[in-house]
C-alpha cells in the first residue's frame, strides 16, 4: 500500500510539472504572437504614414489621375481604421498594395515624376517598409503556427482548454519578395 | 620429429614487409597528391590574379560556428583571396583533430578536413547556421535547440536553421531565399552568417575546381538578403508632416 501511494505521488508530481511546463509554454507563445503583431502594426503604421506624402507628390505631376489617387487614399483610410483582426487587416493591406501598385504603374507615364527626388525616396522607403512588414509577417505566422499546433494537439490541448488559450489568426498578405518572377532556365 | 615448413617464420616477415611497403606507397601517393594540389593552387591563383599564403593561424579562429571551435590542433592552410566579378572572397582549407580512446587505452586521432569559403556582407547580421538535416541535428533539436521553421515544408525537411534572433532570421528567409536554398548546388554544404561574413563549408579536401561557382553561390545568397536588414532604423518620415 505504501509503495502504491509513493508511486501515485510521483505520478502526480510529474503530471503537475508537465502541466506547469505546458502552461508556461503556451503563455510564452501567446506573448510572442502578441509582440510579433505589435511589430507588424508599427511597420504598417509607418507604411500608412508614408502614403499622404506620396499622394501629394504624385498629385503635383498627375492631377488628372484622380481615380487612382482616390483609390489609394480610400484604401489607406480603411487600413488605418482601428479594431481589425489580423485577417481583416491583411485583406485591407492587400487592397492598399494593389492600389499602390496601380499608382506606381501610372508614374511610369510621367518621366518628371519618376525623376523627382522626393518620389524616389518615398518609393524606396515604402519598399523597405513592405520588406519589414513581410519579415514581420513571417515571424508572426511562424509563432501563430506553433501556438495553434500546441493549442490543438493532445495533451497540451487539455491545458489550453482549461485556461482558455485560443488559436490565433494568421496574417496573410502578398509578400513583395515573392512578386518577382523566378529565374527559369530551360 | 618430422621437419615442417616454418609458416610463422616466413609469413610474419612477409606481412611486415608488405605493411611497411604499403605505408610507404600511401605516404608517397599522399605526398604526390599534395604536390599536385599545390601546383593546381599556384596555377589557379596566377590565372585569376588572386593571392595565396600557405598557412595563417588566425584564420583557424575566424568563426565560432561549426566546424570552427571543435577539436584541437586547428589549422587553416592554403588561404586564397581575391575577387570574382569585382567582389571579394576568401577560401582556405581548415582542419582540426579529435581523439578517442578505446577500452584497451589505445588512443586514435582523426583529422577532419573542410574547405571554407566566405564573402563579406554589407554589415553585421544575426548569426544564422544552415545545416542539412541529419540524425544528430534532429536529436539536438529535440533537446531544445530551436529550429527555425518556414512555410515551405520541403525547406524544413532539407534544412535545419538555427538563429540567434528569430525575428531577423525570418527577415533573411524570404521566399526567394528559400527557393535558392532548395537548389541542388547547395546540397552537402553548411552555410553560416556570422557578423559581417557569409560563409559556406564542405567536408573533405577540395581541389578548388568549383571555387568560382562557390563564390558565385555566396554572392547570390548575399544579393537575396533584404537591404533593410543592413540599415539602421530611420523613423523620421520623408517630406515633412505625415499625419492626417
Amino acid at each position: 500500500m505504501e509503495w502504491f501511494l509513493i508511486a501515485l505521488l510521483v505520478i502526480v508530481v510529474i503530471a503537475g510539472l508537465w502541466a506547469v511546463g505546458a502552461y508556461n509554454g503556451l503563455v510564452r507563445l501567446r506573448n510572442l504572437v502578441q509582440e510579433a503583431w505589435h511589430q507588424i502594426d508599427t511597420e504598417l503604421q509607418r507604411r500608412h504614414d508614408l502614403i499622404p506624402n506620396l499622394v501629394e507628390t504624385v498629385k503635383g505631376y498627375a492631377k488628372h489621375e484622380r481615380e487612382t489617387l482616390e483609390a489609394v487614399t480610400a484604401a489607406r483610410t480603411a487600413a488605418v481604421a482601428p479594431g481589425s483582426s489580423p485577417a481583416e487587416q491583411a485583406q485591407q493591406e492587400n487592397i492598399l498594395t494593389q492600389a499602390l501598385g496601380k499608382l506606381f504603374a501610372l508614374a511610369e507615364a510621367y518621366p518628371d515624376l519618376k525623376a523627382n527626388t522626393n518620389f524616389l525616396q518615398l518609393q524606396t522607403e515604402l519598399t523597405n517598409t513592405e520588406d519589414r512588414v513581410a519579415a514581420g509577417r513571417r515571424f508572426y505566422n511562424a509563432n501563430v503556427r506553433d501556438l495553434n499546433t500546441r493549442v490543438e494537439t493532445f495533451p497540451t490541448s487539455i491545458i489550453a482548454n482549461m485556461f482558455k488559450f485560443v488559436k490565433a489568426e494568421y496574417f496573410e498578405t502578398e509578400d513583395p519578395a515573392a512578386r518577382q518572377a523566378p529565374n527559369v532556365q530551360f | 620429429m618430422p621437419i615442417g615448413f616454418d609458416f610463422a617464420g616466413v609469413l610474419f616477415p612477409l606481412f611486415f614487409v608488405a605493411t611497411v611497403g604499403f605505408l610507404i606507397y600511401a605516404a608517397i601517393r599522399g605526398y604526390k597528391a599534395a604536390q599536385r594540389r599545390q601546383a593546381a593552387i599556384v596555377a589557379l591563383v596566377a590565372a585569376n590574379g588572386w593571392h595565396h599564403v600557405a598557412e595563417d593561424p588566425s584564420r583557424a579562429e575566424l568563426f565560432t560556428s561549426a566546424p570552427f571551435g571543435l577539436g584541437d590542433s586547428r589549422r587553416a592552410r592554403d588561404i586564397i583571396w581575391g575577387t570574382v566579378d569585382d567582389r571579394p572572397f576568401e577560401t582556405f582549407a581548415y582542419s582540426y583533430e579529435t581523439h578517442t580512446t578505446d577500452s584497451k587505452g589505445h588512443r586514435s586521432t582523426t583529422t577532419h578536413h573542410f574547405q571554407v569559403t566566405w564573402v563579406p556582407l554589407a554589415g553585421p547580421l544575426t548569426t544564422m547556421r544552415f545545416t542539412s538535416d541529419n540524425v544528430f541535428l534532429r536529436a539536438a533539436t529535440k533537446l531544445g535547440a530551436r529550429d527555425l521553421n518556414v512555410e515551405s515544408h520541403e525547406f524544413n525537411q532539407r534544412w535545419k536553421v538555427w538563429c540567434e534572433d528569430e525575428r531577423a532570421g525570418h527577415g533573411v528567409l524570404t521566399p526567394r531565399m528559400i527557393e535558392r536554398f532548395l537548389q541542388p548546388d547547395l546540397g552537402g554544404r553548411g552555410v553560416v552568417i556570422e557578423g559581417p561574413c557569409l560563409m559556406t563549408y564542405t567536408q573533405g579536401q577540395s581541389d578548388l575546381t568549383d571555387l568560382t561557382q562557390t563564390v558565385g553561390l555566396l554572392h547570390e545568397i548575399n544579393d537575396l538578403i533584404p537591404p533593410f536588414l543592413f540599415e539602421p532604423r530611420n523613423d523620421a518620415p520623408a517630406g515633412g508632416s505625415t499625419t492626417q
